[in-house]
């Protein structure tokens, strides 16, 4: 005979098993319902939202917009009395100014780093800090400090090699040692950045190991495999949106294409590498392929006429952006 | 004899005459809201058009509600006669020299009679009486009023002028441009000490080699005869953009006084913009409150996605081969 579930169990007991049911679901919702869980207060998450902001700028070479958001960061940050991120920015906003060639203002926010770094002792944020004196540096002609700077933040970031800069600060002392001529040296930092770089997945910095291999081929006269290292760290920044990098490598494969006296191929690399760098505002980069098309139109014939060229040579005025800014 | 009721009957009875007695009380109180037991007096307006109005339609004295249209008919000498009803404590106050016109809603709704009141001096219309009517106004009748027409022609009329101006400055044979580019060439010899004149400031040479100096002169006098040719073509270009100077001003002063009046309209727009801004303002920051309260639950808080990564970075130096 077909007995009502009520009557089996007793009413009483139907509605505390309904009730049981029904919050045990509820927090079944509540506990694995969505992604992975925020536990940040909603301050902490507004810095680390505005920090996040301003890399993907960085990444993507808009600097000015980049540093507004890291200077919001650094605000917010403030306000919480959070280290961590406070020392992030200053080391963020530091390494946008330098980028921009603002040197004294890169300094002071460096420095800055490692004085609130005292306090924090983070192996990370200082690795990153001496990298970037030691860029500092470099830029400003002073290479036996930036090669101890750099050497140093390789001994710090040792300590903590997960996302610490230890590739970048490897292929920075790599360029330094090719530039002195010291190429096996500078090969065997490079194969080590570009091992490092791989495991951690940041494109820019592989692109930019595989380049610099590609620069020593080239110095050893190996034309044929610097060829092929250049052509994998433009296929590396372009899987990477780097436009920065990209202008770069097609204007170091321009130079070994004039080389090797290939004029029509030449003129189309640094065809588009002054292009890039126009749309990115580098006049002094633009200059510099401006002069390579020079020698490629009186040696090669190509281009016919540099007029097209012309108008990217005049500095943007202080309100223009990058298209790629927008 | 005495009924006998089962309780199933007593039920029955019991559940009809709640029903009954829940359906007198919803029309109790729908009919007191919608006015249905209160006293009304009826009267009739002639409207030229239609204007969309409906049985239904509200009617307003002064901005509030005191009646509705009843019925919409067509006259025969083809004019539209609407049948109204307005609460009777109302009817004192339309009298012979009120005004019925139809008018739309701002944005959302439909078209409803306002009636203006007339004075107390004036009679009161009685009863069925018709209520004098004004017409509402046509968009084309609006357009003339605020002579729109002929303003967005002034307007055009402005761009047309600014046109031809920006036109006549951009021209490189034109007046300006002609004469610049001559004055430009000239300090362009001099500053590039190509010209004779160039060489007498920038060359010390001048001084010390004499034996040069009768080749130099030539020169030089090369380079002034080309030099004056130039002036003179500068000055060619100068006298023509003086004859037109004047009627330049002219039409630049006309054109200025137009966008002052444009001015004028734009100010007296741009002063209601900060307060609809401040109340978009206001609005944001109440839902900002709002979204912050919404985060801060329990049981919304521990499932917001966590922030992005916020990454430090560091220059690489890509330095090439140059």
């Amino acid at each position: 005979m077909f007995v009502h579930a009520s009557h089996r169990f007793g009413r009483k007991k139907t509605i505390a098993f309904l009730v049981t049911l029904g919050a045990l679901l509820l927090t079944l919702v509540v506990t694995c319902g969505g992604g992975p869980k925020n536990t940040l207060p909603p301050r902490l998450t507004e810095v680390k939202r505005l920090a996040a902001e301003g890399s993907y700028w960085f990444e993507r070479g808009c600097f000015g917009r980049a540093e507004r958001y890291f200077y919001q960061a650094l605000e917010a940050s403030r306000l919480v009395d959070n280290l961590e991120e406070m020392v992030r920015a200053y080391n963020n906003l530091g390494a946008v100014a330098l980028v921009q060639d603002h040197y004294v203002e890169a300094g002071e926010h460096l420095q800055k780093t490692l004085e609130f770094n005292s306090l924090l002792n983070s192996p990370r944020e200082e690795a990153f800090a001496l990298g970037n004196l030691g860029s500092l540096a470099f830029k400003a002609g002073r290479y036996q400090e930036a090669e101890e700077l750099w050497e140093k933040a390789l001994v710090v970031a040792k300590k903590n090699p997960q996302k610490s800069g230890f590739a970048m600060h490897l292929n920075n002392l790599g360029m330094l040692r090719r530039k002195q001529g010291r190429l096996e040296e500078a090969e065997s930092l490079f194969k080590r950045a570009l091992a490092r770089a791989e495991n951690s997945g940041y494109r820019p910095t592989m692109a930019n190991s595989h380049m610099q291999l590609g620069l020593v081929a080239e110095a050893q006269g190996d034309f044929a495999r610097a060829d092929k290292q250049l052509r994998r760290a433009l296929e590396i920044d372009k899987a990477a949106e780097n436009a920065i990098g990209i202008a770069q490598v097609l204007e170091q494969i321009g130079r070994l294409r004039q080389q090797q006296q290939l004029w029509e191929k030449a003129f189309l690399d640094l065809d588009r590498a002054i292009r890039l760098y126009g749309a990115l505002g580098k006049t002094e980069k633009v200059s510099q392929v401006y002069e390579l098309l020079e020698t490629n139109k009186t040696q090669g014939a190509v281009p016919e006429s540099l007029e097209p060229y012309e108008g990217l040579l005049v500095p943007p005025d202080d309100f223009w952006v990058s298209p790629l800014c927008k | 004899m005495r009924l006998q009721y089962s309780t199933m009957e007593r039920m029955t009875g019991a559940f009809i005459l709640l029903t009954l007695i829940v359906f007198l009380f919803t029309v109790a109180v729908v009919g007191r809201g919608k006015n249905w037991f209160r006293k009304h007096v009826v009267y009739y307006t002639t409207f030229e058009e239609g204007y969309n109005l409906v049985s239904g339609s509200r009617v307003k004295l002064l901005g509030t509600d005191i009646g509705s249209v009843t019925d919409v008919l067509l006259t025969k000498d083809n004019k539209v006669k609407v049948r109204v009803k307005v609460l009777a404590e109302y009817a004192s106050r339309i009298r012979a020299n009120s005004v019925a016109t139809v008018e739309s809603p701002t944005v959302i709704g439909s078209e409803y009679i306002n009636i203006r009141p007339g004075t107390s001096k004036a009679a009161v219309i009685p009863p069925e009486g018709l209520i004098p009517t004004k017409e509402k106004k046509k968009f084309t009748e609006y357009l003339e009023q605020y002579e729109i027409g002929a303003k967005l022609e002034h307007i055009g009329k402005i761009l047309e002028d600014l046109a031809l101006i920006t036109d006549q400055l951009k021209d490189p044979k034109g007046p300006f441009f002609g004469t610049f580019s001559n004055l430009q060439q000239i300090t362009g010899t001099v500053e590039g000490g190509e010209g004779s004149l160039g060489r007498l400031i920038k060359s010390d040479e001048l001084y010390e080699h004499m034996d040069t100096f009768v080749a130099t002169l030539q020169e030089t006098a090369d380079y002034l005869v080309r030099a004056g040719v130039n002036i003179e073509k500068g000055s060619e270009h100068l006298e023509k953009a003086t004859r037109e100077a004047p009627e330049m001003v002219d039409k630049t002063q006309e054109l200025l006084d137009r966008l002052l009046k444009v001015q004028v309209i734009l100010e007296k727009v741009m002063t209601e913009v900060p307060e609809i801004s401040a109340q978009a303002r206001e609005g944001m920051q109440e839902v900002n409150r709002i979204l912050d309260s919404v985060k801060e639950n329990f049981l919304i808080r521990p499932n917001l996605p966590p922030p992005p990564d916020a990454e430090t970075h560091g220059l690489e130096i890509r330095g090439g081969q140059n």
